[in-house]
């Protein structure tokens, strides 16, 4: 246990200078946008004198590290800058990232149970038929499903499951149980399809190993062999990559958010990339992407935890 | 010292083009037989020759500068195969000149991730030391973050136009790319024919693109055909954001976006650019993994 | 010498063929084997010969697409052909257990070798009190010499050196107390300096546990230092079988002077190292009389198409060739 201890402090002190790294392009990307930096960050209708005063709030006027230096200060007090939307003007933008945020965690547990509940157990499945109509029926939907970009899996799971059948409410904005279905469903599909594929392949190279026949010659029941011990060494690859799976739900959930238009921080993204609000749009990427270094790191551990062999390392 | 310079040089030529001629028979002789290979092969041979064709094909102008109110929202019949949408366009046109725009970005993106990759991670593999911490620090960090929203990220700040599209896509691809050729560069940078090479006096540089690179031509067009249709999902995820590929010009993205509201009425907006989407995504998607069955079963575990 | 005593396990005519695709590969041709209580029987032969399919054959586990397709095989009296997956389950590891080669990947990377010895101390003992289980896990971790048995019960499989690895893999093979051991090149995957002592623990441990062993290798040496009694097989069939000191006296079959030739003895001075020429013959293929034929130097024309029989030159020195054949030549 005390190397595992030692292995995720290790993890965590890591995961600092990254999510430094990520604060300063988050920076940097203030000076990507064409024209003048100010325009950017200054609400509509600024007048020269506004312009002005914001110049010298924000130093624009100072050398480059001064400036990262003010920020990262900044955003240690929680201050992102305020929204510059018609709609939300002079709104702070922490206070719009901390109402959309828990919205945008909703959907994503949600859609990652979908995923790894659907996804794990028809892997094993078609692993143990390899070859037959069942096998080939998961691969043509993973095939398929992984093809699929997310807003048009969400259009025809709208179109299906709302539209035309009214089962479900198609907009986000309702509330409540039913409206969270259709974009968690859109996301841990497609997701589902990535898992689903992952754990065939390992365990069919699971299956294979000397031990599984060594463990045979044991005497142990064949249902031990392959769902105890089989299944174990198998999910670790699924797992290591539970990290990359996160990174892909934060991007589909940008986009599965605008389809449903449900209240998250992706349909905040979306709709202020829309409006120039720069400063909101700065903001949602960094909380986005925090969450997927936390996130990655929740699964760096997750695996230590179940294959002792990477401990060491 | 010239003269064993030339010899070099033909020798060099010499193994880069046995290389890269036994990668493509190959691929043209396993292919042939691995129905996924065929499959994917035709269906981009298909989009390719629309997207390619499309200015000399008869069909409605995509892009019309006025509206005739009596063609909006149209149904599909032998006049607007697809139908029209709310502003009378004729969608067929607009989703076969969508073709064009899908795959320009798509490819254009691959290719410039592909350099960029391709030069930095052989660099990396080939040269070790701090050279290789530094640009193996700087891949993994974009390896591990999430593609679609590094290109989001960028696409929203450098403002939505095409090149910027596919600066947007190359800067989040091209760490994948670079990881494969860094992997390569150190497995066949320990060979005897590098060292010969050298012992020769051989320019780095000319051993990097004449051994090392024709020896992973294989990975390099599984990742490419995958790259692409990933690519084509982030152009049109990016455009039915509205940061992409911006009206009027055709992207399926986009029409997939106005279709929404449409949803009951006039369900073939959205309909028929998704179902073309799909099947060139599949496409692409079909050629990498038959390729990779056909080329390297071992290959089976790296996901781009 | 030999009736007297109980045979353990009595192999008659077995056969085991894969179906692939491109054809079917005869494995096992017909193999005739029996080993007595208390004895140790080495079988030899070259990569492919069968050696280890006939211990997979005995424990019925031939992979897929291999089937065994003709033959018996007693234990004990038991005809194991007709047994049910489950009956064979509760003969697997408990009466008959079998070490497999390379100890690096015949453990489960994940669990602790407590937990795994534990699990099949607890299936075939039915001893499922805490305690009880750990105090048998110790001592079958003393019986192959383990020096800290309570730590290494805690350990990972990668945390162990190849050769502890190897003495967990006899302790799990012999901790139900088995009739018979199958050890299938044991030392083979071990470090030099680490063989002799694997090999002398496990000479000890199953005299001392009463079980019979059924040694696989292709090294004459180790059969020369652990068995009673020696089996050279070849393309799938037994081609000589007799007690060891016997075989390396006098061998009676070509392949077995070839193999007793190709092995350097201390002591001997020699220019080159004596090969037997050609090479193994495909399995695909069947053919009719003897399948080293195209490699002997005594072939004669019977050779080619009948099968030598099974004769028993001295008591209890058998082989299968047609130069012992009591019509002389055919």
């Amino acid at each position: 246990m005390a190397d595992l201890v030692s292995y995720i402090i290790r993890k965590m002190m890591l995961a600092v200078p990254v999510i430094i790294l990520a604060t300063f392009i988050v920076f940097l990307m203030l000076y990507l946008t064409p024209g003048d930096p100010v325009i950017a960050i200054a609400p509509p209708h600024a007048s020269a004198a506004d312009l002005d005063a914001l110049r010298d709030k924000y130093g624009f006027n100072d050398p480059l590290p001064v400036q990262y230096g003010s920020f990262l200060w900044r955003l240690l007090h929680g201050d992102l800058g305020q929204s510059v939307s018609v709609g939300t003007l002079h709104v702070s933008v922490g206070d719009l990232l901390v109402q959309k945020l828990p919205r945008t965690l909703e959907l994503m547990a949600i859609g990652l149970t979908i995923s790894y509940t659907m996804g794990i157990p028809l892997g094993v499945y078609a692993a143990l038929r390899q070859n037959s109509w069942g096998d080939r029926g998961v691969m043509v939907f993973t095939l398929v499903a992984y093809a699929m970009p997310s807003f048009w899996l969400g259009i025809l799971l709208m179109m299906a499951l709302s539209v035309y059948t009214h089962i479900l409410p198609a907009e986000g904005t309702v509330g409540g149980f039913g409206s969270i279905i259709l974009p968690a469903l859109t996301l841990g599909l497609g997701n589902a399809a990535l898992t689903t594929r992952m754990m065939r392949s390992s365990m069919l190279e699971v299956k294979r190993q000397d031990f599984i026949t060594q463990l045979r010659s044991r005497g142990l029941p064949e249902r031990e062999v392959i769902f105890k011990h089989a299944l174990r060494n198998a999910i670790l690859p699924v797992i290591t990559v539970i990290g990359l799976d996160i990174g892909w739900f934060v991007g589909g959930a940008v986009v599965v958010e605008t389809v449903f238009s449900w209240p998250g921080l992706g349909m905040l993204m979306t709709t202020s990339i829309q409006n120039h609000d720069f400063p909101v749009v700065q903001g949602c990427i960094l909380v986005l992407a925090i969450f997927v270094i936390l996130g990655n790191l929740v699964a760096d551990m997750l695996y230590a935890y179940a294959d002792p062999r990477v401990r060491l390392g | 010292m010239m003269l064993r310079k030339g010899l070099n040089d033909r020798l060099l030529a010499w193994k880069m083009a046995g290389g890269v001629k036994q990668t493509i028979v190959e691929i043209i002789d396993n292919g042939r037989r691995n129905s996924m290979v065929v499959v994917g092969f035709t269906i981009i041979v298909i989009m390719v020759a629309l997207a390619l064709l499309a200015p000399w094909l008869p069909m409605a102008d995509p892009t019309p500068r006025t509206i005739v109110q009596d063609d909006v929202l149209l149904s599909p019949s032998p006049s607007h195969w697809f139908g029209t949408d709310e502003l009378g366009r004729d969608v067929f046109s607009r989703v076969i000149w969508g073709t064009r725009v899908s795959l320009t970005v798509a490819t254009t993106a691959v290719v410039l991730s592909l350099m960029v990759g391709v030069i930095l991670g052989l660099t990396a593999g080939y040269f070790g030391g701090a050279v290789d911490y530094i640009i193996s620090g700087t891949i993994d960090l974009f390896w591990t973050f999430p593609a679609f929203l590094l290109a989001l990220a960028f696409a929203a700040a450098l403002g939505p136009s095409l090149m910027n599209v596919i600066l947007a896509i190359s800067i989040s691809y091209w760490a994948g790319f670079a990881r494969l050729m860094r992997g390569q560069a150190l497995t066949v940078r320990e060979r005897q024919f590098v060292e010969a090479s050298r012992a020769l006096g051989a320019k780095n540089s000319r051993i990097m693109f004449t051994h090392v690179l024709p020896n992973c031509l294989a990975p390099l067009i599984v990742w490419a055909s995958i790259g692409v249709a990933d690519a084509i999902t982030i152009e049109s995820s990016l455009s039915f954001l509205g940061v992409g590929t911006q009206p009027p010009t055709p992207s399926w993205g986009y029409m997939l976006y106005r279709g929404i509201p449409y949803l009951e009425e006039a369900p073939w907006m959205a309909t028929f650019p998704g179902m073309v989407l799909l099947i060139t995504i599949l496409g692409f998607n079909l050629l990498g993994d038959g390729l990779r069955d056909v080329l390297d079963p071992r290959m089976k575990g790296l996901r781009p | 010498m030999t009736d007297d005593r109980k045979p353990v396990i009595e192999i008659r005519g077995l056969r085991t063929q894969f179906f692939l695709r491109e054809g079917t590969v005869t494995a096992l041709d017909g193999v005739d084997l029996t080993v007595y209580e208390n004895e140790s029987v080495g079988i030899v032969g070259e990569t492919g010969c069968g050696k280890s399919m006939t211990a997979f054959s005995i424990l019925r586990l031939v992979p897929y697409p291999g089937r065994i397709t003709a033959g018996s095989i007693k234990f004990k009296g038991i005809e194991l052909t007709e047994l049910t997956d489950e009956q064979m389950r509760g003969i697997r590891g408990s009466q008959v257990s079998m070490i497999f080669q390379d100890p690096s990947t015949s453990l489960d990377p994940v669990f602790t070798i407590g937990s795994q010895l534990g699990e099949v101390i607890s299936l075939h003992q039915n001893t499922y009190d805490h305690a009880v289980l750990e105090g048998k896990i110790v001592d079958v971790l003393k019986l192959v010499r383990i020096a800290a048995p309570k730590s290494v019960m805690e350990q990972y499989p990668h945390e162990l050196s190849g050769g502890m690895k190897q003495r967990v893999m006899i302790a799990l093979a012999l901790s139900c107390k088995p009739s018979l051991l199958l050890a299938d090149e044991p030392t083979t995957a071990l470090d030099v300096t680490i063989q002799a002592q694997v090999l002398n623990l496990l000479k000890d441990v199953v005299r001392s546990v009463g079980s019979t062993m059924i040694l696989i290798t292709h090294n004459l040496g180790v059969v020369a230092e652990t068995c009673d009694r020696v089996c050279i097989m070849y393309a799938g069939r037994v081609v000589e079988e007799a007690p060891t000191g016997e075989l390396f006296e006098q061998p009676l079959h070509p392949y077995a002077w070839g193999l007793l030739r190709a092995f350097p003895k201390l002591g001997e001075q020699k220019e080159e190292l004596e090969v037997i020429r050609g090479t193994v013959p495909n399995l695909m293929v069947p053919f009719k009389g003897c399948p080293f034929v195209e490699r002997c130097d005594k072939a004669m024309d019977a050779c080619k198409s009948v099968r030598p029989p099974r004769i028993e030159v001295r008591p209890g020195h058998f082989v299968s060739c047609h130069l012992y054949h009591p019509g002389g030549e055919a």
